[in-house]
């Protein structure tokens, strides 16, 4: 008797709360996008370098400048009220002087107004704090020509190196905040910069997408407990750890969202509209950001409406694509590539597992294989570029040109590129160690990092080719947890690997340093040998490159630094993959820029029912 | 006699046929699915036919269609078969013997070296399964054999605490005090007398955690912590299918192929040995004859 | 029974030291660049960063004995670390995250109790008769399908077909006000707590994101439990006692009811402990098919992610976790069967 009873009480549950469920009705007010890219690493503008938190930062913070309408050629003011240029004056002829005026009436979320004290205040506490691992050496690299604090702070006769800023002379520290500092000054209602070279990018490093570039609010920073502007006091906040730092999870910023709350533990950060934004208030009302991992939840959700954007993955787009009322826009580039790198000085000891034997004799590859450049020109040649574009990314993206994507300026498309030809692969295999390769054969492991699929197809095209050419060449490819991939990037142990690579900035000098620079991400997991060769080949000319302010000028550098990179086979772009949003046909008004980080923004978008 | 019993029982009749169906397709693999000429010193690598991932529905070269990532349905559960026997054996035999070894010498020797190694034991079993399991592979990296590793370390604390058990008991019987009284060695006693009385219910046992464990592997897949992709396990060939299982808006069962034939793989094989293992407890438990 | 009590507390912080020092070993064959891992999660993320600063920053390449004095020292103070890939203290993301768990497994073990008890006794009544043989192939199946097929496939049919039970914990208008409004958190269990704030509507929320995965983790119980009634109940019915109530012409009812379920429910609270247990550390599938943010997901990620300081805070509280229970068990089972003494 107690069972039915039981049994008759779960009924009506389910029954009424299935009920009050039907009664979800169409919210014109409420956005939510739902992302699988995992948490954000920190809120703090100084420290955030990953896109979670960039999409984060973008919703709450105004830059000095955005791109219009979506065009990457065409910045305009925000919290600047002009964009500095040498035609307006407000751009020194040799490009190291420039003055952004600052926009006046412009409120922060706490009400105080902005001033060029802000934006000053801002820049210098971010390079101050320089937290590891974090993006402040776009504004080191301008304006210091260094990469970190600590390079500043031997600039000014400090240690070379230290392992707390505690044990370094404060009379040096002082130094350093007074170098920094002289950098930027305020000048009337405008912000003066002070750069060691002319560096055409700046602009777009102070440019809406970059979350470095987002102003903060003094007066509400110092009382919530960050550098209160005292020279003498900064390096109390030199490199804290994430989280004890001001806005790690706090904000006041001028933007047209206030961050109402990261609820970590449901992994979402909601937002509130700010009535009072100098723009005027957004139309919607209530954001979401939330990160579910299961994909199938995700789509399920869009599919009830309960999400209005979603995160998917390029080869899990069939979910999608004929879903009613659902909207996939597809096609969009991005300033990316992905890349099959080459070691050219790999460590045989310890690294059996990848380079067998350590020795040119058919069990292994010694050290030095692929600093042979027939080496990897076979290699490139044995790629089938085509197949990996049609069928495996489903025509999404273009086959590259060279280290940098098309979609950035100064790539010459004329430039011959390799193409799938085992033909030429195989005289090129011939060439390579003398025609000793062809004659004992090969074994080498060829890694990606698991969970990639995409990524292990493009090895196993690989892998595939390069076995029909010789039957003696043989490719393994190995997966590896991305943990033990970054160890092994570490001491350029990986032969070959994949990797994609996305621009913090539109420019073609954010692709050619880390690919080719002596100095780069790459060339420091790709062993000496590209080292080496960087110093003899590109260095010269990618410092060239940068420090040039006649676009003439500069698109004879990178179409010769295209050149050389595509003759000496440095590495194997093999897609400049384009990105898609998928969402719900009510959604309107959305408009897609490159360069930003955040998949929606919620001030343009708004919802409108079909 | 137990054979008998278990090939009347209509249940577990149709556990030891299915049994035999799996054992049959595990050696004969080669010959059912043969490995491409390309990949002939990897057959458990589970061929693809084409780049792309969508999944293509089964046709008459793939009797079974082809799961994300265009690998071949059948091939994955021919030889997947041979990779859930060696998973479960492997990890059953190891977990069983070093339990049994453990437990049993442990409840042997007695007193404070028996207090120890039980502590021991409850440290193992202070780590919800799973859990440790994943963080194990998490940290030893991706791979069946990592698997099995995790799966043997927190498996044989049952099995030694069951042992452990039954020794106790039989430590005080007269055939063990006689034989100790005679003068044979502790090895002696503990390999020909009690070993053998104590370890029948840690088999029955064992036989039906077998199933489990193909579950269990299959669960760590789906948390991309298993065998390496393309590897031929069911447990991958069903986390293929978790993206695909929604099918489409108008035609929920588009992708039905994806799921089925490795989930109706496992289930049969988990059925197959918990069948005979409840069975095999019926009839050994002299206490239940119904 | 005091005495009995007190032993076992004391062997806690032997067993608690056992558990951290082997994750300490376990980690220990990582390398510090290894370990970066958890500050660059995914190679979308490697940047212009260097991983030697990362290493010394946090202290990364700092050998594993250091590491633990270090940890245990923090313990004694209450501290258990901070948590990258939480984004908050150990402490504080348990504290967070272990009541959702506790809701989800609390209102699962209602069904998985009542449904398979009831499914163990149908089975032993009917043993060996089709309705034993059927039920048992029910659970069977329930016990071989993997737990995120089972799940994917009530996530399909609730949500995406019936549009009736959503995913995640709460709907974004419920979010909105247990998060930012003045909704006081007592318990952190929204179930609970909604009621206390009394708001019925968000109760009923609540309500009805648990339903799928209470629905999937009790099915996959159920063939646990069904197994072990099944057999002690089987065990029992044969017992002299049993016959004898029998022959004396008792109703089948009343022998089940009254003596043979009852003490066949003797086996059934030993396993009860580790099912407790298995539901807790089993939830990990169920909550990220259903986005259901508790501790079992929360671990895992931080697996994946090897986030060292939150493996080790959870692997203890999850030690400590069982610990308790086993010896709630211990006493529970002395209670109920009165020829257990516990010493």
């Amino acid at each position: 008797m107690k069972a039915k009873y039981l049994m008759l009480f779960v009924v009506l549950l389910v029954v009424s709360v299935s009920a009050s469920a039907l009664a979800a009705p169409f919210d014109p007010e409420t956005f939510v996008y739902i992302s699988g890219a995992g948490s954000p690493q920190t809120l703090d503008p100084a420290a955030a370098y990953d896109t979670a938190s960039g999409e984060v930062i973008h919703q709450i913070y105004d830059n000095l400048f955005e791109y219009v309408d979506g065009d990457l050629d065409h910045i305009g003011p925000v919290l600047a009220t002009e964009v500095p240029s040498v035609a307006n004056g407000l751009m020194s002829e040799d490009g190291r002087t420039v003055r952004v005026p600052i926009r006046k009436g412009v409120k922060f979320h706490n009400g105080a107004d902005l001033t060029p004290e802000d934006v000053k205040y801002t820049l210098i506490r971010n390079m101050l704090a320089d937290p590891a691992g974090g993006p402040q050496w776009m504004f080191f690299e301008p304006l210091l020509d260094v990469q970190t604090m600590a390079d500043v702070v031997a600039m000014v006769g400090g240690p070379e190196s230290f392992v707390d800023i505690d044990e370094v002379d404060a009379a040096v520290l002082l130094k350093a905040y007074e170098k920094v500092a002289s950098t930027i000054e305020v000048d009337g209602d405008d912000i003066v910069f002070h750069l060691a070279n002319a560096y055409p990018p700046f602009i777009n490093i102070l440019t809406k997408g970059g979350s470095w570039g987002a102003v903060l609010n003094k007066d509400w920073m110092i009382a919530n407990g960050a550098w209160d502007g005292n020279p003498e006091t900064w390096s109390k906040w030199y490199d804290l750890a994430l989280e004890d730092m001001t806005c790690y999870e706090k904000a006041n910023g001028t933007g047209p969202f206030r961050l109402e709350t990261w609820d970590k533990s449901g992994s979402q950060t909601i937002y509130s509209r700010f009535d009072e934004y100098w723009q005027g208030p957004a139309k919607i009302k209530t954001a979401f950001i939330k990160d579910i991992k299961e994909l199938s939840t995700r789509v399920l959700m869009l599919r009830a409406g309960d999400a209005d954007g979603i995160y998917v993955g390029q080869d899990e787009l069939e979910q999608v694509r004929d879903l009613p009322g659902v909207v996939v826009l597809e096609g969009l580039p991005q300033m990316t590539n992905t890349v099959l790198f080459y070691s050219f000085t790999i460590p045989t000891e310890g690294n059996e597992d990848l380079v067998g034997s350590g020795k040119l004799d058919g069990k292994g590859i010694p050290s030095d294989f692929f600093a042979d450049v027939d080496i990897r020109k076979a290699f490139n040649y044995a790629f089938d570029y085509e197949a990996y574009l049609n069928e495996v990314a489903q025509g999404a993206g273009v086959i590259p040109k060279g280290a940098v994507p098309q979609v950035l300026p100064f790539v010459n498309p004329d430039q011959e590129y390799y193409n799938h030809d085992l033909k030429k692969a195989e005289e090129h295999f011939k060439k390579a160690f003398g025609g000793e390769v062809w004659e004992k054969g090969f074994e080498v492991g060829i890694v990606y990092n698991t969970g990639n699929d995409q990524r292990k197809t493009a090895l196993e095209i690989l892998e595939y080719n390069i076995k029909s050419i010789n039957p003696k060449f043989k490719v393994n490819v190995v997966g590896l947890e991305w943990a033990t991939v970054l160890d092994k990037l570490r001491s350029a142990s990986l032969p070959v690997f994949v990797l994609g690579w996305l621009a913090d900035f539109p420019d073609p000098h954010n692709f050619t340093v880390p690919f080719m620079h002596s100095s780069g991400t790459f060339a420091g997991y790709c062993g000496q040998g590209l080292i080496d060769l960087a110093k003899e080949e590109f260095d010269e000319l990618i410092d060239a490159g940068i420090k040039a302010t006649d676009p003439a000028e500069r698109e004879a550098i990178y179409y010769d630094l295209q050149e050389r990179y595509v003759d000496l086979a440095i590495s194997l772009p093999f897609i400049e993959a384009t990105t898609h949003r998928v969402m719900r046909d009510w959604v309107q008004n959305f408009i897609y820029t490159p360069a930003y980080s955040a998949n929606f923004d919620f001030y343009t978008v708004y919802k409108e029912e079909k | 006699m137990v054979m008998r019993k278990l090939l009347r029982n209509p249940l577990s009749l149709i556990g030891l046929v299915l049994l035999f169906g799996f054992v049959i397709i595990a050696i004969f693999a080669p010959w059912i699915a043969p490995t491409p000429e390309a990949y002939k010193d990897e057959p458990y690598r589970v061929p693809r036919y084409g780049w792309g991932s969508a999944p293509a529905p089964p046709s008459e070269e793939h009797p079974m269609g082809l799961t994300q990532g265009k690998y071949d349905i059948f091939y994955g559960i021919i030889w997947g078969t041979r990779t859930a026997f060696q998973v479960g054996l492997i990890v059953i035999g190891c977990s069983c013997a070093i339990g049994v070894l453990i437990g049993s010498v442990s409840a042997y020797i007695g007193g404070k070296f028996d207090e120890i190694v039980m502590r021991f034991v409850d440290v193992f079993m202070s780590f919800p399964f799973l859990i440790a399991a994943i963080v194990i592979t998490a940290v030893l990296g991706r791979g069946l054999d990592k698997v099995i590793i995790a799966l043997i370390l927190f498996r044989w604390t049952g099995y030694a605490r069951l042992i452990r058990g039954n020794v106790l008991q039989v430590k005080q019987d007269e055939y063990v005090m006689a034989a100790r009284a005679a003068g044979v060695s502790h090895l002696a006693i503990l390999l020909k007398h009690i070993i053998p009385n104590t370890i029948f219910p840690v088999l029955i046992q064992a036989s039906m955690n077998m199933g489990s464990i193909v579950v269990t592997a299959a669960t760590l897949s789906f948390l991309g912590l298993g065998a390496p992709e393309g590897y031929a396990d069911w447990g991958q060939m069903i986390s293929f299918a978790r993206n695909w299982v929604l099918g489409s808006p108008g035609d929920p069962l588009k992708y039905w192929y994806t799921v089925v034939w490795p989930g109706l793989a496992i289930i049969l094989f988990v059925l197959s040995w918990n069948l005979i293992g409840d069975a095999f407890r019926d009839i050994m438990d002299p206490r239940i004859q119904g | 029974m005091l005495t009995y009590i007190t032993r076992r507390l004391l062997f806690l912080p032997v067993v608690l030291i056992g558990v951290t020092l082997m994750v300490f070993v376990v980690m220990s064959f990582l390398s510090p660049y290894q370990l970066v891992s958890a500050y660059i999660k995914s190679p979308e993320e490697l940047k212009n960063q260097s991983l030697d600063d990362l290493v010394r920053k946090y202290g990364l390449d700092l050998p594993p004995h250091i590491r633990y004095v270090n940890w245990m020292r923090n313990l004694l103070k209450g501290d258990l670390g901070y948590s990258v890939s939480a984004n908050m203290r150990v402490t504080e993301a348990i504290a967070q995250r272990f009541p959702a768990t506790i809701e989800l497994a609390m209102f699962s073990i209602i069904p998985v109790i009542f449904g398979g008890i009831w499914l163990g006794t149908i089975s032993a009544k009917h043993y060996n008769k089709p309705l034993d043989h059927i039920s048992r192939t029910f659970a069977i199946i329930g016990w071989s399908l993997p737990d995120f097929v089972f799940g994917l496939l009530m996530l399909m049919f609730f949500y995406g077909v019936l549009g009736w039970f959503p995913p995640g914990r709460l709907s974004n208008w419920a979010d909105t006000v247990v998060l930012t409004g003045d909704f006081v958190r007592y318990t952190k269990m929204n179930t609970i707590d909604s009621l206390l704030n009394g708001r019925m509507d968000i109760f009923w929320d609540a309500v009805r994101h648990l339903v799928a995965p209470i629905i999937t983790l009790s099915y996959l119980w159920w063939a646990f439990l069904l197994r072990i009634t099944r057999s002690s109940m089987l065990e029992v019915l044969n017992k002299d006692y049993v016959r004898t109530a029998r022959a004396k012409g008792l109703g089948e009812r009343t022998v089940i009811n009254r003596h043979v379920r009852r003490n066949a429910m003797i086996p059934v609270a030993t396993v009860s402990g580790s099912m407790v247990l298995g539901l807790l550390g089993g939830v990990v599938i169920v909550e990220t098919v259903f986005d259901y943010k508790g501790i079992g997901l929360l671990t895992a990620t931080g697996a994946q992610q090897l986030d060292y300081t939150l493996i080790l805070g959870t692997t203890l509280f999850y030690g400590l976790l069982l610990v308790l229970t086993n010896l709630a068990v211990d006493m529970f089972y002395a209670v109920i069967d009165p020829r257990v003494r516990l010493e």
